[in-house]
């Protein structure tokens, strides 16, 4: 039954009068030394937390990455939490708030991903095949172009938070709103020096969380946790939506470069790609990022040489942080627009020349990975373009956009893309961490499962009952999902990358498996317990470029098209095609309903500006706008060669941007090369291209 | 400030600060925490409730205003035979918004049903420009919707 609502506990419902309200202080400036703060005087029920006050460790920690809990007197970004005041009436505390001046001494130079330097350099991969000059040499044609695309929130609904309190065994039991609870409780355990046993962590009912409730939880649990432990009495920390919106970590910018030389045909000879991203002040998963980029920056094309430059780049802006597919949907932005000058260049259209350039079967990817399915990319983009009928829209389109000087009635325009969605993290970051779930059949033939994975929506947590009925036969209402709390579930480590539906679905059905052999042979309650450990052998080797990257690789091709009307610049989706191969489907029914509303979700987030905190000081309303039409979806799945489950989650946004893009630029004959595509941004292309021909006219 | 109001169907009164929003009395003083509060600036629609049938952010209404009037809320609202006819829509079509902001939508819905003519879809357009949820497909929205009213006609029928 759907209302799934009723008796739901978030983390908004788990304050109440008495408890200890902790407010953030912020800095206000992206960068400096502070110099001095001034307090008001302080009440005796109000008390304030700055750096030097956290018990023992002082950073966050994140796989092998850290950052301070609270500034260390350096400023790092704006908005970099400085200061926990906190008391129990929130009115006086907001006075109090405004009265703590902080000073700075701003004599500094602001780092930006754009005109970076090589101190600001985090981390940098090269990867290079083939021999990229000796082909540059003798290309037909050189096709040059550099992408951007912005920061990006996730725009999850629910607030971010966390409350804290004094549990029977001396520690602290806290309550946090987090995709990845035992990384909670190990950070929590560590900025009080208590052992990690004195340490549960409870993890509340969630609204959708699109990978915004990460590592940042972590954070405010420390919070929440340093001011009990300071108190001894329960405390509560929930940062105002606006907050979030502007500090929490969202996805990195990035600027990518690409150079590609093709032969009279129109096929690859070899590509140099350069890519920055901005991971913030603070790079914590920006490892990840950039090996996930690297994978995916020359898209599904072969290319017989190829050379590949990544960095991460620390800025004076907040951290950024694990966003839908992290790095693939930078670099199929940029890669699927590149593909459609490549076909313009060689006087083809895009759907003819990515089957001309695509890998065929068991043919490495550039990247050098050669997959161990078959890969249908042909058949996905046939599919895709029979769908929407792509061929005969794209040349009705094509013809009418060259029509330049018509601006009667609405222009239309079709683009199309393909791509691969990655699940699981690749580098090496998990290599030491095992997950693992475990099952209790009980006595009354119920089955209660036990892991630490967040379901992040309805649908992973009905497909996980239906499997686990499915194999034990059992109704899949008499499968319970246990509540998370890391005293009682077993560490499956962090909900994202879809590794909710490959590794944890796994070990969900090697659990049940294994109950049911042994189901008629043992007395009930039978329990047993499932881990997964990466591949030590064989894993993914970032410095090299070789090994396995994922468990299991998505694909995935979509059309869009969409009307512009040319004078006022308002756009409308007509419809959106997806096809995709994504391995075994476990309810087509509910695979339909998440990659539906993550294409609606990947529209809106490629049209909508990005938020800056200049929005914010204006007044101007930070949350996402629905599209004003609804459009037409329609999805197929490729019957797969994969017999396993693998992710779709994330498809969406690495194929919608690029398409979208596509369309939007051939229906106004212009190129747009930045995310997200504004009505802003197609007017500065019109106008850049009437600068243009007044030039010509001119001269 | 001593206000009496309709709560759900009850008669409450309350002795309150005139100036505090109605969210807060609704969670803080009568306890009905399925009404979430997310932005606190009229924006995102996690705080529906219905006023006298019609539908307003709970964070925006200072609770002075109220004063006399009708309020229901999904908690008020849940268990309904209305409430079954949207909760039932949805439900067949699979269109699953998440629990936090389902339960303000789920209002929303009512109000634009309740007007007993078939919402169109600009109508279903603006219930959802007032939830700042990115996550839900609008067609699947439209469709249960369109059910929603239909399961509703269909029973109004029944009962004629
Ligand atoms: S909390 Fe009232 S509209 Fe967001
Ligand atoms: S916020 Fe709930 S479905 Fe989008």
């Amino acid at each position: 039954m759907l209302d799934t609502h009723k008796n739901k506990r978030f983390i908004c419902d788990y304050y109440s009068p008495g408890m200890i309200i902790i407010k953030i202080i912020r800095a206000e400036v992206p960068g400096g030394i502070i110099s001095g703060i001034s307090m008001p005087e302080l009440p005796a029920d109000v008390g304030i937390i700055g750096f030097e006050d956290i018990p023992a460790e002082k950073d966050l920690h994140v796989f092998s990455r850290s950052m301070p809990l609270l500034c260390d007197g350096n400023i790092k970004y704006e908005g970099e939490p400085v200061l926990l005041l906190y008391g129990k009436d929130e009115k006086e505390l907001d006075i109090l708030a405004s009265e703590i001046r902080i000073d700075y001494e701003t004599d500094y130079t602001l780092a930006s991903m754009e005109t970076y330097t090589e101190e600001q350099v985090d981390r940098e991969l090269k990867y290079s095949r083939g021999k990229p000059d000796r082909n540059f040499a003798k290309a037909h044609k050189i096709i040059e172009e550099t992408y951007s695309t912005s920061s990006q929130h996730h725009y999850d609904l629910e607030p971010q938070g966390a409350a804290a309190m004094i549990n029977e065994a001396g520690g602290v039991d806290i309550t946090s709103a987090t995709q990845w609870p035992f990384n909670v409780r190990d950070n929590v355990s560590e900025c009080l020096g208590i052992p990690k046993k004195k340490v549960n962590i409870d993890v509340p009912a969630m609204g959708k969380t699109h990978s915004g409730k990460l590592w940042y939880a972590g954070l405010l649990a420390c919070y929440a946790a340093i001011v009990t432990w300071k108190t001894n009495e329960p405390s509560f920390c929930l940062i105002p939506k606006t907050d979030s919106i502007l500090y929490t970590p969202g996805r990195a910018a990035s600027i990518i470069r690409h150079k590609t030389g093709i032969d009279e045909n129109g096929k690859i000879l070899c590509r140099s790609i350069d890519i920055s991203i901005d991971s913030g002040a603070c790079p914590m998963l920006s490892e990840e990022v950039i090996n996930r980029i690297c994978f995916s920056a020359a898209g599904v094309y072969m290319t017989p040489a190829l050379e590949i430059t990544a960095r991460s780049i620390r800025t004076n802006n907040p951290p950024s942080g694990a966003f839908n597919g992290m790095g693939f949907h930078q670099s199929f932005f940029a890669g699927e627009c590149h593909a459609n000058s490549l076909a313009a260049a060689a006087g083809l259209g895009p759907l003819e020349w990515r089957k001309m350039n695509t890998a065929r079967k068991h043919i490495n990817l550039p990247i050098g990975w050669e997959s161990r399915k078959p890969i249908q990319l042909d058949k996905l983009l046939d599919t895709v373009a029979e769908m929407s009928d792509y061929k005969r829209k794209h040349a009705a389109y094509s013809l009418s956009a060259k029509m330049q000087n018509d601006f009667s009635g609405k222009k239309r325009g079709i683009g199309i893309s393909v791509c691969c969605q990655g699940n699981g993290f690749m580098g090496k970051v998990e290599e030491n961490e095992k997950y693992t779930v475990s099952a209790r059949l009980d006595t009354d033939g119920s089955l209660s499962l036990f892991t630490s994975a967040v379901p992040e929506n309805f649908q992973t947590a009905s497909l996980w009952r239906d499997i686990a009925g499915g194999i034990l036969e059992i109704n899949p209402d008499d499968v319970r999902i246990e509540t998370v709390n890391t005293s009682l579930v077993p560490d499956s480590g962090p909900s994202l990358f879809s590794r909710n539906i490959t590794i944890i679905t796994q070990l969900i059905e090697k659990c049940c498996n294994a109950i049911k052999k042994s189901r008629f042979r043992l007395p009930l309650p039978i329990e047993v317990k499932r881990s997964y450990r990466l591949p030590r052998t064989n894993g993914w080797d970032p410095e090299s470029f070789s090994g396995n990257p994922f468990p299991i690789v998505s694909w995935g091709a979509a059309v869009v098209e969409t009307e512009t009307d040319p004078i006022t610049l308002e756009t409308s989706i007509r419809g959106v095609w997806l096809a995709a191969d994504c391995g075994k489907i476990m309810n087509i029914e509910l695979a339909k309903a998440e990659i539906e509303s993550e294409i609606f979700r990947s529209v809106i987030s490629s049209t909508m500006k990005p938020p800056a905190v200049k929005y914010a000081r204006l007044g101007i309303p930070l949350t996402p706008v629905q599209p004003q039409n609804p459009f037409a979806v329609r999805i197929e799945f490729l019957s797969s060669r994969e017999n396993k489950p693998g992710g779709i989650g994330e498809l969406p946004d690495s194929l919608i941007p690029a398409a979208l893009s596509e369309a939007l630029s051939m229906g106004l004959n212009i190129k747009l090369a930045d995310l997200p595509s504004t009505s802003e941004s197609l007017f500065r292309q019109l106008e850049h291209i009437s600068n243009t021909q007044e030039t010509e006219l001119e001269d | 400030m001593k206000i009496d109001f309709s709560l759900n169907g009850k008669k409450v009164s309350i002795d309150t600060l005139p100036e505090k929003r109605l969210i807060d009395v609704i969670r803080e003083d009568f306890g009905l925490m399925t009404t979430k509060n997310a932005c606190y600036s009229g924006e995102c629609g996690s705080c529906t409730v219905q006023l006298e049938g019609r539908i307003v952010p709970a964070c925006q209404i200072p609770i002075f205003t109220v004063r006399a009037k009708r309020i229901v809320t999904i908690e008020g609202f849940m268990g309904t035979e209305k409430y079954l006819d949207i909760i039932n829509a949805f439900n067949d079509i699979k269109c699953i918004p998440c629990p936090f902001c389902f339960t303000g939508k789920i209002l929303a819905v009512d109000s634009l049903i309740d007007n007993h003519r078939t919402p169109d879809t600009s109508d279903i357009m603006a219930l959802l420009s007032d939830h700042s949820c990115s996550c839900t497909s609008v067609s699947k929205f439209i469709e249960g919707v369109r059910m929603a009213y239909h399961n509703r006609e269909f029973r109004g029928e029944l009962l004629k």
